[in-house]
This record gives C-alpha cells, sequence and structure tokens, in this order.
C-alpha cells in the first residue's frame, strides 16, 4: 500500500492542533484523526497487515505477529473505536456486573444462513465462551466445532477495523457520502445498475430490507452465492415435487436410516439435533428406544457413515445407480431399475428387504454433495415407504431466496460484462475467492464502477472491490435468523462492536435513506408487525431470553412426488476414470473461518490433518498409482492444473479423490493465508461437487503434514472394545470388565464427592466439537503448524480414530481421550515436586506453579494426555488479552498441563451449593467437553451418588476402562461400541 | 644435658630402610623413650606398635555411628514430610511407602559417614595444621619421598643427645641432625 | 601376591623403580617439566567445545527446551541419554579405586588416579544434564530436601528425587574421596616444589600433611571404610538410575533388570573411558614402568568381561518382552530394534558386543591402537545404547494413536558435545596441576614386592 503523506504533513497537523483551544479539543481530536493527513500518517506508522501476510506459517510468524498486533492495537487506539475497544474497563464498578459471577446470554450463530441457538457466557462483561441454547431446537444444547470457534471469531484481532477506499483509510463520513450519492445516482435510475450479492438469507428482518430495496429500486437485482450451498438440495426438491420444499429429519423415528454420503451429523441444516436425535437410537442398553440400523453409501467417509453398521463404499456414479435399484426395488420408480447391475449386490438385497421390513420408521438422507437425482430418490423412496410424516416432514424453503447460486452469480457476471451493473453491493460473501474459477467474477469485479464489500476481513474480494466497510460480527449486531425448521432467533450483540463493524441492515438503511437508524428499534418494529404479540414487551424480552421465538418453527406441508418424477431424472455420472469430489472442510466450511487457528488447528476426524488438506485418496488407487502418502501430485481438470499432496485414507473410494474447500486463501490474514491448497481453482459451476475426468500426475517433492496421529490401527491394545448387538442380547461374552482390585495396600477413601466421567463410543461421531470447547474453556494455546508437526499439539481433549478391518473399508472408532484422573496415577508418584497430586475428590490436580518441568508424568502416563509448554505459548498467541477466560490459569514455558475435569465449573458448583447449603445436584456441573457435545457422549458427575447418570452408566456391563490391566483405575471410563448389523448380510 | 638442645624441637634421624627406623624405634621404647615420632613416605603397619595410647578403632566407630545416623535420619526425614507433614494422597500409594524411602536413607547414610570420617579423620591427625616445628629439620622435605625419619623430642625426659646420636649410628640412619624449636 | 604374580608377562611396576624414582618421576611431570605442546592443543580443542556447552546452554535456557527434539509423547530426548552415560562412565573411576582397593589389587594403584579425576569431571557432566532438561531450570533447587515454596517438601516417592540424592551424594562423595587420597602426594609436591607459589599451592593441598605413624594409621582406617561404602554407593547410584526407567510403568521401560543392566554397561563405560585417557597419558608421560602392560591387560580383560555380563543383560532384554507376552512391551522392544531408530541399536550392538570379541585374542588384547579404538568405539556405543533406551520406549507405548518419533537438533548436539569439552578440559587440568599416578600408594607396592 502506499502512503504518500510526507513529513511536511506532520508541521501542518501541529498547527491544526495549535489553533485549538479549551473544550473543543477533545471533540475536535477525533475530527482530527479522521483527516486524510492523519489518517495517512497512521498509514505509515502501523504498515497494515496486508503487508504482513506472506506464505507459510509457522512459530517465529506468531511471534512476529503478536507485535504486529499490538501495533494494531495502537492503531485502533487511534481511531474512532477508542472507547468500543475497550470493553468493560474496570475503574469502577459498571452495574450488575459483580466479579468472578458469569451472566448469560441468547443468540444464534449461522452457517450457510441455518441458524442455531447459542447461548454467550459473559465474565466481567466480556463475552467469552459460547455454549448451545438448550431450549433452540436445532441445538438443545449441543454446538459445533465452528459454533465453538465463533468465539475466537469475534476476538481476532486481525478483522478489519478501518473502512478503506482503493485500499486508503477512508473516514465514516465519507462513507456516509458515498451511500447518499449512490443512493441518489441509483434513485434517478429506478436501481437498474444496482446489484446487491449476499449469501444464504434466511433473517426476516434482513429479507424485509431486501425487498424494502427492491421496491425503492425496482430495476435492481438481488444474487446469491455460497461456496457450499446446498443448490442440489433444491434441485433435487424441484425434480422430485416440482418446487423447491425443505425437508426435516427426525432420526429420532427413524429405526432404520440410509445415509447417501449424508451430512446430517457434520454440516446439514440441523445436523446438530440430527445428532441429538440420531444417538438417542443408538444407546444398546436403552430399552426404551430400540438401536436403529444404520447404512451407509458414500464415496468419501463422513462422520454418519463412521457410525453405520454397514458402509458401502462406492464410486458417484455406483452411488446413483445403487439408489436406483434400490428405489425400483421398493416400488418407488421405475420397476426395471430393480435389476440394474449394481457392485455389492448382496449388501444392497439386505438394505432392501430391511427398508420393505421397515416401512414407516425409515429415513433416507442424502448429503448436499450428492447430485440433484439422488435427492429426488431419496423423496421418492421415503415416500414409497410412508417415511413422510414419520420421519420426514416437509416445510416451506426456509431461505428468503431459495435460488440457485452459481446460475445467479453467472447472471451478475455477464451483467457486469455486458456493462449493466453501476454498483455493485457485496455483503459478507468472499466470491473473489470461493466463486468457481469458470466464473470470472474476480475480472468481473474490477469492471464495476462503483462496488462496496461489506466483510469482516481485508480478504481477497476487499481487494478487488472500491470500498471495504469492516462488518461486524454475529455477536456484535442486531439481526434475526431462522432455523432447519424455520424456527425463528432474534439476535442480539453480545458486545459493542470490537473494531467498528457495520451491519448488513446498517448498510442497507443507509442506501435506504433511513439516516441515523438504529437497528434495534429496526428489528423491534418489524417484529412488533411480525409476532402480533399483543404484550409486546414481554415477547421481546422473552424471546431474547430464551433465544427463540415461540412457535415460529415453520408448519408441515403435504407434498408428494410427482409420479413422473423417474423420467426427468438426469443420466448417472460415469463410473470409469479419476474424479475429483470437493468437500466443505470441518473446520474452515468454505474457507470463511481460515484465520481462525482453533479450526487450522483442530485435528480433521478422519485425516487427523491441521492446518492442511491434502488430495485424499483410496489405499488401492495409492497402490495403483504407485503413490505413497505426502507425495506431491498434480491434479489436472479442464485445462486447470494444481499441486496438492497426498494423504490415503481408508474407506474412501477408488478413483476418488476428495479436496476439501477453504484452503490456500490469499488473503485471509497472518493465521490462514496459504495454509493447504486453493480446490476453487480447480472447481467449476457445472461440477460443484463432482469432477469425472481427473487427470492425476505425480511430481516432484514432499509435503510435510501436521497429523496429530501418525499410527491407525490398534495393534492388537485393547483400547476399543467393540461388539455387536447380538452378542449382546444373545449374552455372549461381552469383552470382559476390568481386572480386579485386589492390592495390598488399603485404597484412599473418596466419601464426598467421587468426580467421575463416562464416554459412549456409541455416541461420540467424531465431531471435534469438545475439543474446541476444551480449548476454548481452558486457555489452550494455538501452537501452530511448525509446532504440531513436532508432536507438541497441546489439547488437552483429543479424538483418537482406530480402524478395524478391511484397508479399503474398514470400521472407523473414534475415542475422545481427555486425562483419566486414575485413581493409582502413575503421574504422580514420578514427580519429584508434588506437583501433581490427588484431591479429596479423586482429581488428580495439576500444580503449574508448583512444576518444575522434569516431564517424566508425561513419560508415565499410559495414556499419553499430558501436555507441555516447550515454548512460551500462550505468550506468542496472538489472541487478545482480555479473551482469554478469567476462570482458568494461562500457563506459561516450561509447565506441564492436562485436563482438569473443568475444576474451575465443579469449584464454582461447591461454592455455590455451599452458599445455598446443598449437595450438588446431579448434572448441575458440565464439563466443557460435555456441554459441547452434540450426542450427549460424555456424562460426568459424582460417581459416589449411585443416582447419578456417570454411576448408572459405570454400571452397565458395556462400561469398560482403557489399559485396566495396568491397575492405574481410571476415573474416566468408556463405553463398548456396539454395532447393530443386519444379520442377513454376511461381511467378509 | 647442653644447653643448646634446650633450645631445640628435637633430635631426628634419616634412614633409607623403613626395618632400620622400626628398628631403632623398638630399641627407643625398650630404653623408656616416650615422645618420640616416626615420620614416612608410606604407611608402614609396624610403626602402629609405637601409638597404641587411643583406643586404635575409635576413628572407625565414629564413622559407623555416622552411617547409623544416617540411615535413621534419612528415613526419619522422609516419613515425617510423607506421613506428618504433608499426608497427600500421591498416585494412591499408602502415605508411608517405605520401599520407596530406601534409596534416599541409603546416600544419606553414604554422605554422612564420608564426610563425617573425613572430619573426623582430619581431627585425630590434628590437621589442618600447617606449621610443625619437625619441618625446620633438615633435609626433612625427604620424608614425603624416599626417606623415613624418626624424631626423639627434647621434652622426653630420657633425652640424651649424645646417646642418641651413638644410637641413630648404630642404627645406620644415614644423617642426623637437630631440629630447631 | 607374589605368587599371584609370577604367572604376570608383565610386573605391576618397573622392577628398577624406587621411592625416590617414582616419586621424582611423577612430581617433576607436575613441577619442573615445562607444559608441553599437545597440553596446549588438547586444552584449547575442550575449551572449544566447552564454549559450544555454554552457547548451547544460554540458548537454551533463554528459549526454553522447545529448541531441543524433545515432543508429547518423547519427552526426554538426549539430555537423558547424556545424563546417564556420563554417570556410567563416572562410576568407573570409583568403582576401580574402591573396589580393588577393598580386594588389595596391586595394579589398582597404577591407574585410581586417572580413573578418579575421571569420575569427578563426568560426574559433574551428569550432574548438569537434569537441570538443562527441566522446563524450568532456575527452579531445579525445588528439589532439595527444605519447605522451599508454600512450605512444600520433594516428594520423596519419585525415583527422579532418589535420582537427585544419589548422584549430589556421590559427586560430594567423590570429591573427598578423590582429595584425600591426593593429601599425601599433595605433600610430596609441596616439598619437592622449588618455586614459592607451588609451594603455598600445594601446601595448602596437603594440610600440613607430616606421613607421621599416627596419619598414616588414621589415613588407612578412613580410606577404608570410605572404600568400603563408596563401592556400594557407585552401585547403587547406578541402580537408581536404571530404576528412574524401571519403576516407570512405560512399555519398554517397566522392567526389574534395568539396575544390573545399567550398572553393568556403566562399568563397561567406565573401563574403556579410563583406558582410553590412559594408553595416550601413559605415552605421552612416558609412564611405561609405572603404568605397565599390565594395567592395560587387566583392564582389557575386565572390559571383556564386563562386555560379555552386558551381552547376557541385552539378551534377557531381549528375552523378557517375548516370555511375559505383554503386547506393548513386545512392540517396543521390536521398535526399538527395527523402528525409526534402529540405527541406535545396532550400532550400540556392535560397539559394544560384538567388537570387543577381539579381546580375546591376546595379542590384540596388547595392540594398544586397537584398544583405544575398541575403548573409543564402547563409549560411543554405551551413549547409543543409552539413546535408544531413554527414546525408543517413549516413542513406541501403550497408545498407538501416540506412538512418533524423535528428531534431535542443533542444539541438543551441543549440549553433547559441549560436555564433552567440559570434561577434558577438566581432566587436561588435573593432569597438569597433580600426579597422574598416586604416588605413595606406588611406594606402597614397591615396599611389598621388595619384602615378597
Amino acid at each position: 500500500m502506499t502512503a504518500p503523506s510526507t513529513p511536511a504533513d506532520l508541521p501542518a497537523l501541529r498547527r491544526k492542533l495549535a489553533q485549538e483551544t479549551g473544550p473543543r479539543f477533545w471533540r475536535s481530536l477525533e475530527e482530527l484523526a479522521e483527516t486524510p493527513a492523519f489518517l495517512e500518517l497512521l498509514q505509515q506508522e502501523f504498515p497494515p497487515f496486508a503487508a504482513a501476510a506472506v506464505q507459510g506459517f509457522d512459530r517465529r510468524r506468531f511471534l512476529q505477529l503478536m507485535a504486529a498486533s499490538m501495533a494494531l492495537g495502537g492503531l485502533t487506539g487511534c481511531q474512532k473505536e477508542v472507547e468500543q475497544r475497550q470493553l468493560s474497563p474496570y475503574v469502577e464498578q459498571p452495574p450488575g456486573i459483580v466479579p468472578g459471577l458469569s451472566r448469560h446470554y441468547a443468540t444464534a450463530t449461522s452457517l450457510d444462513g441455518f441458524g442455531y441457538g447459542v447461548i454467550l457466557r459473559h465474565e466481567m462483561g466480556r463475552p467469552l465462551k459460547v455454549e448451545g441454547n438448550p431450549d433452540h431446537p436445532a441445538s438443545l444444547g449441543g454446538s459445533s466445532a465452528i459454533g465453538q470457534a465463533s468465539i475466537l471469531g469475534l476476538y481476532d484481532p486481525y478483522r478489519a477495523q478501518t473502512i478503506t477506499q482503493n485500499g486508503q483509510l477512508a473516514s465514516d463520513s465519507a462513507l456516509r457520502t458515498m451511500l447518499v450519492e449512490r443512493a441518489a445516482a441509483l434513485g434517478a435510475t429506478h436501481g437498474s445498475g444496482l446489484r446487491l450479492l449476499t449469501g444464504a438469507v434466511t433473517s426476516p428482518s434482513l429479507a424485509a430490507q431486501i425487498d424494502a430495496l427492491r421496491k425503492a429500486y425496482p430495476q435492481m437485482a438481488w444474487h446469491q452465492w455460497e461456496a457450499v450451498d446446498r443448490d442440489t438440495v433444491r434441485d433435487g426438491a424441484r425434480l422430485a415435487f416440482g418446487r423447491v420444499i425443505d425437508t426435516v429429519c427426525d432420526f429420532a423415528r427413524a429405526d432404520l436410516v440410509l445415509g447417501i454420503e449424508s451430512d446430517a451429523l457434520s454440516a446439514a441444516p440441523g445436523h446438530l439435533r440430527y445428532a441429538r436425535d440420531f444417538a438417542a437410537r443408538r444407546r444398546p442398553d436403552d430399552a426404551k428406544s430400540p438401536m436403529s440400523r444404520l447404512y451407509a453409501i458414500e464415496s468419501t467417509p463422513t462422520l454418519l457413515g463412521a457410525k453405520a453398521d454397514h458402509r458401502l463404499v462406492m464410486k458417484p456414479g455406483n452411488i446413483q445407480h445403487a439408489l436406483r435399484l434400490v428405489a425400483g426395488a421398493v416400488k418407488a420408480g421405475p420397476s426395471d431399475w430393480a435389476n440394474i447391475p449394481v457392485p455389492q449386490a448382496q449388501e444392497l438385497a439386505g438394505l432392501i428387504a430391511d427398508l420393505q421390513a421397515h416401512r414407516g420408521r425409515c429415513l433416507v438422507h442424502a448429503g448436499r454433495a450428492q447430485p440433484a437425482d439422488i435427492h429426488a430418490l431419496c423423496h421418492a423412496i421415503n415416500h414409497a415407504l410412508d417415511g413422510f410424516g414419520q420421519t420426514v416432514h416437509t416445510i416451506e424453503p426456509v431461505e428468503a431466496l431459495p435460488t440457485d447460486g452459481d446460475t445467479s452469480l453467472a447472471e451478475l457476471v455477464a451483467d457486469i460484462e455486458a456493462g449493466r451493473v453501476d454498483t455493485l453491493f457485496i455483503l459478507g460473501v468472499n466470491a473473489a475467492y470461493t466463486a468457481p474459477a469458470d466464473i470470472g467474477i474476480a475480472a468481473a469485479l474490477r469492471l464495476v464502477p462503483h462496488s462496496i464489500y461489506l466483510g469482516e476481513r481485508a480478504d481477497e474480494t476487499a481487494e478487488l472491490c472500491h470500498w471495504h466497510i469492516p462488518a461486524a460480527h454475529e455477536y456484535e449486531m442486531w439481526s434475526d435468523v431462522r432455523a432447519y425448521d424455520g424456527t425463528a432467533t432474534i439476535q442480539q450483540p453480545q458486545v459493542r462492536p470490537l473494531y467498528g463493524g457495520r451491519s448488513a441492515h446498517e448498510i442497507l438503511a443507509m442506501l435506504l435513506g433511513e439516516a441515523r437508524r438504529d437497528d434495534r428499534t429496526a428489528l423491534r418494529e418489524r417484529w412488533r408487525h411480525a409476532s402480533g404479540a399483543a404484550d409486546f414487551e414481554r415477547f421481546w424480552t422473552e424471546a431474547l431470553r430464551a433465544g427463540v421465538v415461540p412457535n415460529s418453527a415453520a408448519a408441515p406441508t403435504r407434498v408428494a412426488p410427482r409420479p413422473d418424477y423417474a423420467t426427468a431424472l438426469p443420466p448417472p455420472a460415469a463410473t470409469a476414470g479419476l474424479s475429483l469430489l470437493y468437500r466443505p472442510d470441518l473446520g474452515l466450511w468454505d474457507g470463511r473461518f481460515a484465520d481462525n487457528g482453533w479450526l487450522q488447528e483442530m485435528a480433521r476426524p478422519f485425516t487427523r490433518l491441521t492446518w492442511d488438506n491434502a488430495a485424499e485418496i483410496a489405499p488401492a488407487t495409492a497402490e495403483r498409482l504407485g503413490l505413497q502418502q505426502s507425495d506431491m501430485v498434480e491434479l489436472a481438470l479442464d485445462g486447470k492444473k494444481l499441486r496438492a499432496p497426498v494423504w490415503i485414507l481408508p474407506g474412501q473410494a477408488a478413483e476418488c479423490v476428495t479436496l476439501r474447500l477453504g484452503y490456500g486463501r490469499r488473503r485471509a490474514g497472518p493465521v490462514g493465508t496459504g495454509v493447504g491448497v486453493n480446490a476453487y481453482r480447480l472447481r467449476s459451476a457445472r461440477n460443484g461437487w463432482n469432477a469425472p475426468g481427473l487427470a492425476l500426475a505425480k511430481v516432484s517433492g514432499r509435503h510435510l503434514f501436521a497429523s496429530e496421529q501418525h499410527e491407525w490401527l490398534m495393534h492388537g491394545e485393547n483400547l476399543i472394545r467393540a461388539t455387536t448387538l447380538e452378542q449382546l442380547h444373545g449374552k455372549s461374552p461381552v469383552p470382559e470388565a476390568g481386572t480386579s482390585d485386589a492390592s495390598l495396600y488399603p485404597g484412599f477413601a473418596y466419601d464426598g464427592i467421587a468426580w467421575a466421567m463416562s464416554i459412549s463410543l456409541n455416541s461420540c461421531i467424531g465431531c471435534q466439537a469438545c475439543v474446541i470447547a476444551c480449548q476454548a474453556e481452558n486457555n489452550i494455546p494455538v501452537v501452530g503448524k511448525e509446532e504440531v508437526a513436532r508432536g507438541r499439539i497441546m489439547h488437552w481433549l483429543r479424538i483418537d480414530r482406530y480402524y478395524e478391518g478391511p484397508l479399503d473399508a474398514p470400521a472407523t472408532h473414534f475415542q475422545p481421550v481427555p486425562c483419566m484422573h486414575c485413581e493409582n496415577a502413575p503421574c504422580e508418584v514420578v514427580c519429584p515436586v508434588q506437583a501433581t497430586v490427588h484431591d479429596s475428590q479423586g482429581l488428580n490436580v495439576m500444580v503449574y506453579n508448583r512444576c518444575v518441568g522434569t516431564r517424566f508424568c508425561s513419560n508415565n502416563c499410559p495414556y499419553k494426555v499430558r501436555r507441555f509448554n516447550f515454548f512460551d505459548y500462550s505468550g506468542d498467541d496472538p489472541r487478545p488479552r482480555e479473551s482469554w477466560n478469567p476462570e482458568v490459569t494461562v500457563r506459561g514455558r516450561g509447565v506441564m498441563e492436562k485436563c482438569t475435569y473443568c475444576i474451575q465449573r465443579t469449584r464454582q458448583a461447591m461454592i455455590e451449593a455451599d452458599k445455598a447449603n446443598r449437595p450438588i445436584a446431579d448434572g448441575e456441573v458440565l464439563t466443557a467437553c460435555q456441554q459441547a457435545c452434540p450426542t450427549q457422549a460424555i456424562v460426568f458427575g459424582n460417581k459416589n451418588d449411585t443416582a447419578s447418570a456417570v454411576a448408572r452408566r459405570k454400571a452397565s456391563a458395556l462400561d469398560y476402562a482403557m489399559l485396566d490391566e495396568l491397575n492405574t483405575r481410571p476415573r474416566t471410563s468408556y463405553e463398548t461400541a456396539v454395532r447393530n448389523p443386519n444379520p442377513s448380510i454376511k461381511t467378509s | 644435658m647442653s644447653g643448646e638442645t634446650e633450645s631445640a624441637y628435637g633430635l631426628i634421624g634419616a634412614f633409607a630402610d623403613p626395618h632400620a627406623a622400626v628398628a631403632m624405634a623398638r630399641h627407643l621404647r625398650r630404653d623408656g623413650f616416650r615422645r618420640f615420632e616416626i615420620y614416612s613416605p608410606l604407611p608402614l603397619e609396624e610403626t602402629n606398635e609405637f601409638i597404641a595410647k587411643e583406643p586404635r578403632n575409635w576413628l572407625a566407630l565414629i564413622m559407623f555411628a555416622a552411617a547409623i545416623g544416617g540411615v535413621v535420619i534419612g528415613f526419619v526425614m522422609q516419613y515425617v514430610i510423607a506421613v506428618i507433614g504433608y499426608p497427600i494422597n500421591i498416585g494412591g500409594r499408602p502415605l508411608n511407602s517405605w520401599p520407596a524411602f530406601i534409596p534416599v536413607a541409603w546416600e544419606i547414610c553414604a554422605l554422612f559417614t564420608v564426610y563425617i570420617g573425613f572430619a573426623a579423620f582430619l581431627a585425630f591427625c590434628r590437621l589442618p595444621k600447617l606449621y610443625h616445628p619437625v619441618f625446620n629439620a633438615p633435609g626433612f622435605e625427604r620424608a614425603s619421598q624416599d626417606r623415613i625419619f624418626l624424631c626423639v623430642e627434647t621434652r622426653d625426659p630420657r633425652f640424651d643427645n649424645q646417646q642418641l646420636q651413638s644410637m641413630f649410628h648404630e642404627h645406620r640412619a644415614v644423617a642426623i641432625g637437630e631440629v630447631p624449636l | 601376591m607374589a605368587t599371584a604374580e609370577t604367572h604376570w608377562r608383565e610386573p605391576v611396576i618397573g622392577p628398577e623403580q624406587n621411592y625416590a624414582t617414582v616419586s621424582e618421576h611423577l612430581s617433576d611431570l607436575v613441577l619442573v617439566q615445562r607444559t608441553p605442546l599437545w597440553w596446549y592443543a588438547g586444552f584449547g580443542v575442550s575449551m572449544l567445545l566447552f564454549l559450544w556447552l555454554v552457547v548451547a546452554a544460554v540458548y537454551l535456557l533463554a528459549n526454553g527446551i522447545g529448541v531441543w527434539g524433545v515432543n508429547i509423547p518423547v519427552a526426554w530426548g538426549w539430555a537423558l541419554a547424556n545424563y546417564v552415560w556420563w554417570i556410567g562412565i563416572a562410576s568407573g573411576g570409583t568403582f576401580i579405586s574402591s573396589l580393588f582397593y577393598l580386594v588389595g589389587a596391586d595394579w589398582r594403584n597404577g591407574v585410581n588416579r586417572f580413573a578418579e579425576s575421571l569420575t569427578l569431571f563426568a560426574a559433574a557432566a551428569a550432574g548438569l544434564m537434569p537441570i538443562f532438561h527441566l522446563g524450568r531450570q532456575g527452579l531445579f533447587y525445588w528439589l532439595f530436601p527444605y519447605p522451599s515454596v508454600m512450605g512444600i517438601w520433594p516428594q520423596f516417592r519419585s525415583p527422579l528425587l532418589w535420582d537427585f540424592f544419589a548422584l549430589l551424594c556421590y559427586i560430594l562423595n567423590s570429591i573427598v574421596f578423590w582429595y584425600i587420597g591426593l593429601i599425601p602426594d599433595c605433600a610430596t609436591l609441596r616439598d619437592r616444589a622449588t618455586t614459592r607459589r607451588a609451594q603455598i599451592f600445594y601446601g595448602l593441598l596437603a594440610l600440613g600433611w607430616r606421613g607421621s605413624a599416627r596419619h598414616w594409621r588414621n589415613y588407612k582406617i578412613v580410606y577404608l571404610v570410605m572404600a568400603g561404602f563408596m563401592a556400594p554407593m557407585v552401585v547403587s547410584v547406578h541402580s537408581i538410575v536404571g530404576l528412574d526407567f524401571a519403576a516407570g510403568i512405560a512399555a519398554g521401560w517397566h522392567s526389574t533388570q534395568w539396575p544390573p543392566y545399567f550398572f553393568i554397561g556403566a562399568l563397561y563405560s567406565g573401563w574403556a573411558s579410563t583406558l582410553l585417557l590412559m594408553i595416550p597419558i601413559r605415552r605421552l608421560y612416558r609412564l611405561e614402568r609405572i603404568v605397565t602392560e599390565r594395567h592395560i591387560e587387566v583392564i582389557a580383560k575386565l572390559m571383556l568381561a564386563t562386555g560379555l555380563m552386558l551381552a547376557y543383560c541385552y539378551a534377557l532384554e531381549a528375552f523378557q518382552p517375548f516370555y511375559r507376552g505383554d503386547q506393548a512391551e513386545r512392540d517396543a522392544y521390536l521398535y526399538g530394534a527395527f523402528g525409526a531408530h534402529a540405527g541406535s541399536f545396532w550400532v550400540r550392538n556392535s560397539l559394544n558386543i560384538f567388537l570387543p570379541q577381539l579381546l580375546w585374542i591376546p595379542a590384540l588384547r596388547r595392540n594398544r591402537v586397537l584398544l583405544v579404538l575398541l575403548s573409543f568405539g564402547i563409549v560411543v556405543g554405551m551413549w547409543f545404547e543409552r539413546f535408544n533406551f531413554v527414546v525408543t520406549a517413549l516413542a513406541h507405548d501403550y497408545i498407538p494413536s501416540y506412538w512418533f518419533t524423535f528428531s534431535a537438533t542443533i542444539w541438543d548436539e551441543g549440549i553433547l558435545y559441549g560436555s564433552i569439552g567440559l570434561v577434558l578440559a577438566g581432566f587436561f587440568l588435573f593432569i597438569r596441576l597433580l600426579p597422574v599416578v598416586s604416588m605413595f600408594e606406588l611406594r606402597e607396592v614397591i615396599r611389598r614386592k621388595e619384602r615378597a
């Protein structure tokens, strides 16, 4: 960036200051701060981050960037938001804030437009921890890794902090002037030339504003683009029903689930709710609800597939054939489909029989990455098996504009190229990065006379637009959002904009000429009409408190598939040759979270990779092509080339290469820039998910991956115990439970509370939410790719992934491993300075300030759950000071640390109980991981209280302790994994 | 007794052969001499008989006591800390994990023995004593190399310069001289 | 004695040697001889290496142990291997001077001073390692038995604490044991010294030793008892080092065989390092008539015998995991032998077991060049044994998901090579300032021969 200001400006500024006198001085300093000269001076003093963002990212970068972020702090200090930057200065106590007492406020986060209710915990007036909202149907208290990490996104010091015009700092007044001018100019032409580009919108108020905008500017056009879109879902509905319909699944009522590479547990709208309901039906020892059976047909592993009792690995084309076969067999399609030749016919036959046997109680769900015809077929099958109204409900589309993203974006580009676009507003869509390569949006953007981008970061799109307005974080603004079932949530700001972000509402309001409009008032007005509540104040406060607008869920509609839908289906894709599968990343989604260190360092469930994406290929394909792990390959697709490292992924379909979206960002801030490879460079609108005709060539060089887990198999260790429902009910031997407690010495007595944890391997879906929740709660620093590669990741809780069975289609096991809090803790005995000891409740506590760092405890921990501060990781972590959790010590260099069972939470609960002079109720204390878990896999409590949930879990025959032959007597135990395979299918 | 010997510490003779020195010492004792001392560049077992005054095993006894004391102190320290001072639950092990306390007790025992033994040794040898009259004896530096010296102190009631001179001669002393005070 | 000696080709000391000659020869090396060139060279090189240690240590303390290759699970790396290695080298000296004093072996008097001095500096180097390897090095003193912070005492069940005590007591005792043996020789130096400064220096060290009958009698008593304690102590010290691992639960560490295994290894490296230094010094200081072929032969044979004992230990190490049938332990052993760090495993076998078998052949046993090479090989091989032992068990513990490897950084190397510099520098100072062989004990030997 250029800063044409010269030292000659300084005297000028001084003179200006000198003229100022008395009371006007302070106000005028603000004005002064906005004069171009002064801003340019700042520019020179504090080079903006664009300059700092370079390729590669290691610990040294952290150090530099910490320094740089301090500089940025200084920069903001010079700006108008100074009083907003300082959250709650404790000079005098703000009313209603008591130190140490946390407060909770409900709101919602959104992903591809759909809302998930959350509750934020505030300490000393600062929002510090995200939890799911138990009252919200899409959450029921659970949360996702992305949701958990959103709090770091809020504090991210690399978010855009100033309005820029052509890369130069611009003032708020300049922005307003510009908007007024544009409004006037556009008004004259009835808005022809006005274009609006947004992501998926479910917000009623935003939709209303856009409608108002359309009324004011009849000629304008509203375009919509999501990189990870649901076009296929909508097209599928069009094929099946002739119009767009949203489906809501009810896994709780499904005895049999068929997932077609389903994202029901990972990404589909409402996936948290689905996961909860699904897990509720996978409890082998729950008499009330018999265990459901799960079939999965998929090309690349999904979280749902990992839990499947029968997982069929197929190429996309074969999946289409297979589903036609199923449809034909269950009378959901032409009968001649019933004898389509497909591989794995034996399993499919068993599946079909099972489906017919579970008429009305089965559910077929396909992921958004499946083509439209698959979705249509799913609708047809669900309908043919009386699923509608039972396990599947249809509602009117939740989105305000259920349009096809690719087409919409293509139209926009066409208009621009035709010169029909004069002013383009891009609201929070990083189109320049995420748009398919064959839609030349980046080139087109340069042609727009007036482009205004509202975005959180100075990203690829901001670079191409004239104006960049820093967007407010979802936790910083008034808005509303609808969930997968239509339930609305009124989003209330948790904190004033930290970096002076604006909301989309604000920008549109300015465009509508509603000067000095206040989002909150507008939102209230809108809901006053929408709710029609007699006592609006009660409605409003209640809605904000609960985080849910009462009975706002969409009413089910009755629809039936068109009888002739089958004829309209496009032909199945070719099954020959290599094909490239684009899939959203569990952490970065479409790349919008690339600057979030927690999500970057989150080990992905299957690859266990951090800080990277890779060309994930099947072992068989690797053998055929003679490829090794972390070889470099060149992917060539219709003329476009991309180099990517190879990761060999068991359970991947042969001849399929999966590439996760969201990596290879060019301008994602210092954390995300240059991490991984950019799949969008190959992606085309035509083949958004599955691109056949891929050419793959090995090139020289090898890649350094930072994977948290390097071994895939259990090597005979009895870490995970698995059995089948048949064996369980047949009372055939369950893996033996533990060794005898015989000992020469009397054990220690834990009368009173004995904290313990039980983790159900049946419920854990490997979604990593608990890992990030633990990181957020316990101030766990991000260490960076280099350090992860050196085996120094700091996560207190990890989810180990083991494979069992054939390499090409293995069974996958997820095993969350926190500290076991062994009663005979090996770590304690070997500590020479009593830095880790037992407390009266059986916790294995770590005394940080006593630790001298011999690391013998880690060596002696059979579970390897201890983490060591090899460097001053916390000090080097670029997150702002005020974002650490004040309840938890921030560990310094050379100190060992590990899971504490969230001791800060247990102690808090004990204090509360003492004040009320009552015992601690069961479930009163939730550990961070337990609270985040969408499937309630983790249960924590007092095992002395026989009525407690944890005691009941431990009483079960399925309960076992990992490595109990070492006589460590862990307090954390596991529930044996139970599968429910179809007896009629003989799996090899 | 002649005057000049009053100012002397004693009469000293150097021997090349340990046997000769020992023989002379035996002779002296037969004649009732008491205040004489043998200085040698190496330990001579025979000389022990001339210094049977204090029971010869005291030093060993002291070291033995030190050893016992070391064990007891070492163990009691650990016991008091682990059982009485800080009865903390360490890995579910009993507070008095006596087998684990043995190594440290032993090391402390060895430390006490060696150091107290060394101190006692210095005390018994009256060391350090950087000055001693016998150092003035002519050629005494060879007492730490290849000569055995026998020095009869003037304080001895039977001290007689002449008689001693002849005695040295008959025992083949290679050199005889007075040790000035 | 005499009968025992007859079948030796070489006497334990040249027949022409007498009280005067040994005194002159050995003390002139210190008092009269001008500092030889090779000494400056050797000392200079050692100091350069030592400087490397200083640099590495400063960098380490400034940045934290992250600068090393250690990680989770392999939280212990070179520092611990160095530590065990140096302690092992140290043990040899004490063992020679204490045990062989108790059994009254004459040849011991020719070499114990070398060996003991080496012990001292090696033990000092060993003592540095555990402190360097702490996460918070500045707080190592929390291991001392006193209520340090918040009145907390150390935790006496920890093998690391046993180790701390063992090492501390061992170093302190070795100093006294070494010094008390020096007193009569310092007296000789004092008396032979020509310059005032030398007289004062050695005079102070000699504490006014006169060699009176009473002195000698007390000396014999106290030295005997000390030797009686030092012998078991040196055994205990390295056994406790073995317990550091044996008392741990890690697969591949949790086994009762380590204390003897470690001790035998310690002696082995002790003999080897003694030979390694003794043979050149003997040559350079013209000590052939005092440190005779026989000394070398004896130690060479000891080395061979100890090597066989170590071979037995290795065999047991291989046998037990399979006999006990614990999966993890088997995996750990196989990983050590064939895994990522297999190189160290086979280096140790070759240098410690296979090559030393050459010593069966008398001719080779008396080839000093070969001996030096073999000894060097053994010293190196022992380091690789320690490294393999420390790292592989950690890299391959119970949880497969946390199997990992170790790769050293230049800062690991700096600490190791630097510590070698520290030891050599100390040793060079010793051979310049003090008699390299105990003079009065040689006189005893001569007398015994005369009487025989």
